[in-house]
């Protein structure tokens, strides 16, 4: 199990998202990480036909192949890992117009990068064809336990990409905080990863609502 | 397209078809068609394999089209973590030309919290069951012999193997199905010639809708 850490880059003094995802690979690589391979997180969303239903999002990323995320909005549930197939029975909801596809597919495409310990994952959010930001995710594989593995992905945003402890505070999700505010009082912080996947929904949800540059 | 995103792609649009038949069979004379299918079918360890699975039924109703049915399935013998299932059937074609029941179905693995979830998208519960039995296969068939039993009272927490089960009837539930894609001819025919070999104890048939 991975504790990971997704945020999204301010790119605003770039000229545009692509040159900026550059400079960041560009930093990166420099630092030392090694490009592996590409990464993609696709986020589907149904919206409900029918009184008393709910938005269900769907996610899926390309560093967990078999499984589905699906998160119902609004709801006190945690998210729902499924197998791939799960969006294959949500088409199958859809064409007996339970749901339907109103909102735009939201995509995140990138690299997958590699530095020791630490994957890293870095890509241009779209929304059928329009770059609307940019997505960081940097992930310390070998723990499991939330707190430590936080303060160490902390240092090394703050060695690698030169960010203040603010900054890093200010930009990670909502999601994230409520996660690490309610385990103040557990004993064992298991990470999951259906905690990144909550995080990657929660930017793609902010970037679909934001009006495009 | 690279590995990873081929098989986000791939499992999108993957209708799957089930060959399906069934019966039923006295009590008293579930033995014999046990010992028959046990020298019929495949054997390899000579020990039957057994299943206790307790299945729920959620049904979605839909204003203006019929209702779907989604079932939550979970093996009783994996407590305390079972795997659950999510399952869509949906209702067999009508094709009198085929001698067994085709229908498309979806299936899924889920973590435990399926229900909360689907409730949350308005799923209503609908009905529930235990299903214990044997499970004979044959190539790519695959033969269940079960004992349907409800509960006595309505529980609702999911932790309690030791529930008080009433059988529904004097009598088990037979069911042969297969997986196949379309346009797979020659599986009826398969299936329908073994069934003629289980005749005198048990006739498998067509789903029958209006029973």
């Amino acid at each position: 199990m991975v504790v990971a850490i997704v945020i999204s880059l301010p790119s605003g003094s770039f000229k545009s998202p692509a040159e900026a995802a550059e400079f960041y690979l560009d930093k990166l690589e420099k630092g030392g990480a090694k490009k592996t391979r590409p990464f993609q997180v696709d986020l589907v969303s149904y919206t409900p036909l029918i009184p008393n239903s709910k938005v269900v999002h769907v996610l899926s990323h390309s560093e967990y192949p078999a499984s589905s995320f699906a998160y119902a909005e609004q709801s006190n549930c945690q998210m729902l890992v499924a197998d791939n197939t799960f969006i294959a029975l949500m088409n199958k909801l859809k064409t007996l117009r339970a749901f339907e596809i109103r909102l735009q597919k939201m995509e995140a495409r990138g690299t997958r990068l590699e530095y020791q310990d630490f994957l890293i994952n870095l890509g241009t959010v779209n929304q059928s064809q329009t770059t609307k930001g940019l997505i960081l995710e940097v992930a310390y594989v070998p723990m499991d336990e939330t707190r430590d593995g936080y303060c160490l992905i902390q240092e090394f945003l703050q060695s690698f990409l030169n960010m203040t402890k603010q900054t890093i505070q200010r930009l990670i999700t909502d999601q994230l905080s409520n996660w690490l505010r309610s385990l103040k009082d557990k004993k064992d912080s298991e990470y999951t990863p259906s905690i990144t996947l909550l995080q990657y929904l929660d930017i793609l949800l902010a970037m679909r609502n934001k009006p495009n540059e | 397209m690279d590995p990873a995103q081929l098989l986000i792609t791939q499992n999108r649009a993957f209708p799957s078809l089930e060959y399906v038949l069934q019966g039923s069979i006295q009590d008293d004379s579930a033995h014999l068609l046990k010992a028959r299918l046990q020298g019929l079918c495949d054997n390899i360890t000579g020990e039957v394999e057994q299943f206790d699975d307790h299945e729920i039924v959620h049904t979605l109703r839909i204003p203006g089209a019929s209702n779907v049915s989604l079932r939550v399935r979970y093996a009783l013998d994996d407590m305390p973590n079972p795997i659950y299932h999510l399952r869509y059937v949906a209702s067999a074609e009508l094709d009198k030309s085929q001698s067994v029941s085709v229908r498309q179905f979806h299936d899924c693995c889920v973590t435990k919290n399926i229900q909360s979830f689907l409730q949350e998208l308005g799923f209503m519960y609908d009905h529930e069951f235990f299903a214990k039995g044997d499970i004979f296969r044959k190539g790519r068939m695959k033969i269940t012999v079960a004992k349907i039993s409800t509960l006595l009272e309505r529980n609702r927490s999911d932790m309690n193997p030791m529930q008080i089960r009433r059988p529904l009837t004097a009598s088990c539930f037979v069911e042969m199905s297969l997986i196949g894609s379309m346009h797979d001819d020659k599986v009826a025919d398969e299936m329908k010639t073994f069934a003629e070999q289980l005749k005198p104890l048990i006739s498998l048939e067509k789903i029958d809708q209006k029973r």
